[in-house]
């Protein structure tokens, strides 16, 4: 199974991260790009929801990501992360007839991460795109992948929130249920230039972003007999693309912070081999009255605390303490993981978790780190 | 130390001949021992690879009636699992891999094993390559887009001449593009395997509403203790594969889904390996027996040379020489030997099994078409143990030997008998201990060992039988001339040195007369148990012949009208649970022919523990109690089954194979039906099924009869290094009566005559040891191991057999010895009368 785990690795490395080594599972990215006949993200463009919410087979690589953290009744923290990711192996109207309903253009694969006050695991699932094993409605909204489900409730018609996610989560064979209520979205806010995230100057790749920053949570686990309630604030983006990762790029930094003023944050930064940003990085601060601006490169500075590293299980050394200095809100505190292992040591392995201000533990949020390791044999393989 | 062991060369070279027997009867049953490990070996191990290229790390697989699944089920099966409500128990699912697999037709006709995988799910243990390399992104991508993209091993597209991206030809169908290669096989398999995406399988197999089956990997995997899994290495073959505990669905899906279950794989396994676990531990045993045979053989020797030897060890002790170094001398005697006939041995081993791999070859591609060994792999282990074997062996023999040599009375005492002393207590608790193991449910191996403790017992018994037998013959012959009388009085007195041999020859001898009537048991049964079952002159089988059934029953209508046709019977094999029991449902109707009955197959009765209960209630399926007719014999080995009438079935709608045997003329009955067939059914005539199934029955035990022979050679060689020992013992006495003026041939006679009375006797005394052992291995170890009785059947070919196998040992043994004797020069006589003055 390892092996044919390897080989399956391997395919979906250079689908969903394109030639560049690491996991960049975030930015997407392609062989050989619309060759194929897939659509690009070239130019800002007017989004219309619900339908948005729904799957874009014209792109390549599609995702739904949602991320929240929680504190229950004693302030331990705990965190949720739920990414479905869709990949197009053949453009829409490209494909021969075929007689079996097995037969797929696409594939799903979705993660399911969560982190206690006792670990942290994660979970990745596969399926291929025939007999409704995986898959998004745009209204109602609902988003599956076996009885991994994420539903809105149908209060909002154009929105996937209030909703719920249902899920059952095995790792280390322990098996936990949880369900997260999702409460009414502020936004949805477009990232980048209205909606258009640029990914690498040089290529010009780019994905279509939209988020929905702040979602009043509830979190119910259970697990071995023992039911775990907490509250918290949750994080949904929708992204879609069919660019590429430019060649110089070899992961990114990515963090969603709930600040206790309201106020909510996203930075990315993709990385070139030297640890330095590359090309590309981006901010977005959402204001308290949902109002929006991008942050220009020279508005804030984030940057890893040197020494802080957690060394993973292949070697890596992740940056698990970062220093975030935005004078616009008069805000300069270092972010730490709560834990420093929150590593999904998956098909593709990279590091997503819940980190809080050293001196604001009500400003919390997800960081989300790849490219901090050794390529596994797939990626050495995918670049050779 | 030198002079203790210039004295033991010098007795030594007084004896080549012995020497080099005894090395030799050692390194042949070491020989067999390493041979059957290495074939045992390798034939599990071409069996496991032929299992593990379909199961891949799969432990269970779940299955629809019939053997399919349709997609709903399969998606809900999946949610099922992934919420860990799909077994009973706890949740230990950690694989669930969708598979289709079916057979194609290449363009030559070849088979080709069609695998259909979730590259996704999949618990194959296929490690894709592509010329080399990793299997390329592009690969993958082509192995889910490009309909009838595959995955062909290796030693396959090697032997085809095929190359990346060519196209194979097959029959009905499109060709299948070669898109990577399978590690693994060397292109010796009867039917090659293509590994190809579902949808490409249900493309090409033309079921695109289905999936075979789902494995699944479960957690822990099949625990094996330590003991097992070093017993099962020591001893391949011995140890009958586990019976994994069954593994039962949720209750709810069992409700929802009647007929669906969970098999292990070990248990499918089993199901097609009956007869080859038979088979080995056949092996297995004949293996174990040489090794006996021959150490038997080992300790006779030591005994005597040591016993011969006790006056000079009691002179070298009283010359000064320490207990000690008597003791290591002995043992290290003991372990030369040994350590000669050991490496003999392995190199004659590793020979044997190249000789007997085409023979189990044979046996395993008759049993299955998948598995065919293609060459001795290389495995120390069956050396090791070969070697550790001899040694220990040697050193056990040896060890009381030492102490008695050690201990030798400093003044030679008169009388001190050459043979160990016949412990008849030994033999009484042998027998004892063998009526208990068989007298209490110790399993397969308790029988086996039953067997050999049985064995052992009867050749302690051959020493004091054969020399009470003699003192009978020797008074009747009496009024006899010398010329007959002398042979009994000197075969008496021979009896001590030969006595060993001759036990160890009724061991084999036994041992062969027990396996011969086995065997001829068996067959004989499976051979009535094959006309009963295959009693119709025409069968008809194909998974759709139940939707075509009104056509066919009007064309057998009519037949019948025309007087072509007696009556049918159609079958329908449903798998299904009786409680605990995994088992198969055979549903039979009857026209023209008397009416089926309610009964259980002989494994099943015996596994539900009541093989003479009068009713059945299984609730669920049948209306209350039912009647119970008697069980009836099975030896297809696997799901035990049970027949009952269709009408009796209240289970739900049956799905699976159909069968139609049909009674009447077969040739008008091919004629008429073979055009109305469905597509897939096929039309069987009695008579080359029969033939077929008896042929594959009879090539599994010919390799037994090879070994059987062989162990009867060990035993062979003893014996004639027994009586070359014998002749030299005999040498003074004939000398001394050439010198008196007996002519040449009268020394020649003598010991050919003395030689076929033992050898005889010998030959009588493994007869009823022979019979008993049949028994056991009939009525215990048959009936334990796979829950099926035999008809004893005695054939008496095999006493005379053994009779004229033991008569000719001893003469062939005891010829050289005589023709030296009669052909020895006058001058020589003299010598040997001075030498031993």
């Amino acid at each position: 199974m390892r092996r044919a785990r390897g080989g399956l690795a391997l395919l979906l490395l250079s689908l969903l991260a394109g030639g560049a080594g690491a996991a960049e599972l975030r930015a997407g990215a392609v062989l050989g790009a619309d060759a194929d006949g897939f659509l690009r993200a070239e130019a800002p463009r007017p989004f219309r929801f619900p339908e948005d919410h729904g799957v874009k087979p014209a792109y390549r690589t599609q995702w739904w990501y949602l991320t929240a953290h929680f504190r229950d009744e004693a302030g331990q923290p705990y965190g949720v992360q739920f990414t479905l990711f869709r990949q197009g192996l053949r453009a829409p109207g490209r494909e021969a007839p075929r007689a079996s309903p097995l037969a797929t253009e696409a594939l799903w694969m979705a993660h399911l991460a969560l982190t206690t006050p006792e670990g942290h695991a994660a979970e990745e699932r596969f399926a291929r795109d025939a007999l409704a094993l995986a898959g998004v409605h745009a209204a109602p909204f609902r988003l599956w992948l076996d009885d991994w489900i994420l539903e809105g409730d149908g209060s909002a018609a154009d929105h996937p929130f209030p909703g719920r996610l249902q899920a059952t989560l095995r790792a280390g064979g322990k098996r936990y249920r949880l369900t997260l209520a999702l409460g009414a979205a502020r936004g949805p806010v477009l990232q980048g230039e209205e909606g258009l995230s640029l990914k690498s100057r040089e290529t010009g790749s780019a994905s279509y972003y939209y988020s929905y920053t702040r979602l009043p949570a509830t979190l119910t686990l259970q697990a071995e007999g023992r039911t775990v309630a907490a509250e918290g604030l949750g994080w949904f983006d929708r992204e879609w693309s069919s660019g590429a990762l430019a060649p110089d790029q070899v992961g990114w930094d990515w963090l969603a912070l709930h600040l206790a003023s309201g106020h909510d944050l996203m930075l990315f930064r993709l990385r070139g081999a030297d640890g330095e940003v590359a090309g590309v990085q981006e901010g977005t601060l959402v204001a308290p009255d949902g109002s929006q601006r991008r942050l220009a490169p020279d508005a804030y500075r984030f940057t890893p605390v040197p020494g802080a590293r957690w060394t993973g299980p292949h070697g890596g050394a992740w940056p698990v303490r970062w220093r975030l200095n935005v004078p616009a809100l008069g805000v300069d505190d270092v972010l730490s993981a709560v834990r420093p292992d929150q590593h999904n040591d998956l098909t593709v392995p990279y590091w997503e978790g819940m980190v809080c201000f050293e001196g604001d533990r009500d400003s919390c949020g997800y960081l989300e780190m790849t490219g901090y390791e050794p390529p596994t044999d797939g990626a050495r393989a995918s670049v050779e | 130390m030198t002079y203790l062991w210039r004295a033991r060369r010098r007795a030594l070279r007084r004896e080549p001949l012995q020497s080099a027997l005894l090395i030799l009867s050692l390194a042949l049953g070491v020989a067999v021992v390493v041979a059957v490990d290495l074939v045992n070996a390798a034939s599990r191990t071409a069996m496991a690879s032929a299992s593990a290229q379909l199961e891949g790390f799969s432990t269970h697989r779940l299955e629809g009636p019939g053997g399919s699944l349709d997609l709903a089920t399969y998606a809900e099966l999946r949610r099922a699992w992934r919420q860990g409500t799909l077994l009973a128990s706890e949740d230990r699912v950690r694989g669930f891999a969708p598979v289709l697999e079916g057979r194609l037709r290449l363009g030559d006709g070849r088979g080709l094993v069609l695998l259909g995988i979730d590259p996704f799910a999949s618990l194959q243990n296929v490690a894709f390559s592509d010329a080399g390399q990793a299997t390329s992104a592009l690969a993958w991508e082509s192995f889910l887009l490009q309909p009838g993209a595959a995955f062909l091993p290796d030693g396959f597209l090697s032997a085809e001449g095929l190359a990346l991206g060519d196209a194979i030809p097959v029959q009905g169908r499109p060709p299948l593009t070669v898109l990577g290669t399978l590690p693994g096989d060397d292109g010796a398999s009867a039917q090659p395997l293509a590994v190809v995406d579902l949808a490409t399988a249900q493309e090409w197999l033309g079921v695109t509403d289905r999936l075979s089956r789902i494995d699944l990997a479960l957690t822990p995997p099949a625990t094996q203790s330590l003991g097992r899994r070093a017993l099962e290495r020591l001893f391949p073959g011995l140890l009958l594969p586990n019976k994994a505990p069954p593994v039962a669905l949720h209750p709810a899906l069992r409700a929802r889904y009647p007929g669906l279950m969970v098999r292990s794989q070990a248990e499918t396994r089993l199901a097609l390996g009956g007869l080859a676990s038979a088979f080995q531990l056949n092996l297995a045993a004949m293996g174990l027996l040489a090794m006996v045979v021959g150490l038997y053989l080992l300790y006779g020797a030591l005994t005597f040379s040591v016993r011969r030897r006790l006056e000079s060890f009691g002179r070298f002790r009283a010359l000064g020489v320490p207990q000690g170094q008597l003791r290591s001398l002995v043992l290290r005697e003991a372990l030369v030997f040994a350590s000669l006939g050991a490496l003999l041995g392995l190199g004659l081993g590793r020979v044997l099994a190249g000789g007997l791999l085409g023979l189990v070859s044979d046996t395993l591609a008759g049993l299955y078409d998948q598995v065919a060994i293609a060459a001795l792999p290389f495995d120390p282990v069956p050396y090791l143990k070969g070697l550790l074997l001899a040694l220990g062996g040697a050193f056990f023999v040896a060890w009381p030997l030492a102490g008695e040599a050690a201990r030798a009375p400093l003044l030679p005492r008169a009388g001190r008998p050459l043979a160990p002393p016949i412990r008849l207590s030994g033999a009484v608790g042998l027998g004892l201990g063998a009526a208990l193991l068989l007298s209490f449910p110790t399993g397969y191996l308790g029988a086996l060992a039953a067997l050999a403790a049985l064995l052992l017992a009867g050749a302690q018994l051959v020493a004091p039988v054969t020399g009470g037998l003699l003192r009978v013959l020797g008074r009747l012959a009496e009024p006899l001339p010398l010329g007959l009388r002398l042979p009994l009085r000197e075969a008496s007195r021979g009896l001590g040195r030969a006595q060993l041999a001759l036990a160890a020859l009724v061991v084999a001898l036994a041992t062969a007369v027990g396996m011969t009537i086995m065997v001829s048991s068996f067959r004989l049964t499976v051979a009535d148990w094959l006309t009963e079952r295959l009693d119709a002159p025409v069968l008809v089988r194909g998974a759709a012949l139940g939707a075509d059934r009104p056509v066919l029953e009007a064309a057998l209508h009519a037949a019948r009208e025309a007087g072509v046709v007696s009556g049918w019977v159609w079958r329908q094999g449903v798998e299904d649970w009786l409680e605990p029991h995994p088992v198969s449902v055979v549903l039979l109707e009857a026209e023209g022919r008397p009416a089926p009955q309610l009964r259980l197959s002989e494994p099943l009765a015996r596994r539900l523990a009541r093989p003479d209960a009068p009713t059945l209630s299984w609730p669920g399926r049948l209306d209350g109690a039912q009647a119970l007719a008697p069980f009836y014999r099975a030896y297809g080995g696997g799901r035990p089954e049970l027949e009952m009438p269709r009408a009796l079935w209240q289970g739900p709608a049956p799905e699976g194979p159909w069968g139609l045997a049909i009674y009447g003329d077969a040739e008008v009955l091919e004629r008429r039906l073979a055009p109305i067939l469905p597509d897939g059914a096929e039309m069987l005539a009695q008579g080359p099924v029969k033939a077929r199934a008896l042929a594959i029955f009879d090539r599994t035990f010919r390799v037994t009869a090879v070994l059987q022979t062989l162990a009867g050679l060990v035993a062979g060689v003893g014996l004639l290094s027994a009586f070359a020992g014998l002749a030299l013992d005999r040498q003074r006495q004939l000398s001394a009566l050439r010198v008196l003026g007996a002519p040449r041939r009268f020394a020649a006679r003598q010991l050919l005559l003395e030689a076929g009375l033992l050898a005889s006797l010998a030959g009588l005394c493994a007869l009823p040891l022979g019979l008993l052992a049949a028994w056991v291995l009939c009525d215990a170890v048959n009936l334990r191991a796979f829950l099926w009785t035999l008809d004893f059947h005695v054939p008496a070919g095999a006493f005379l057999q053994a009779l004229a196998l033991a008569l000719g040992a001893g003469l062939l043994a005891a010829l050289g010895p005589a023709l030296r004797a009669a052909l020895a020069p006058p001058a020589h006589v003299l010598e040997v009368l001075r030498a031993e003055g």
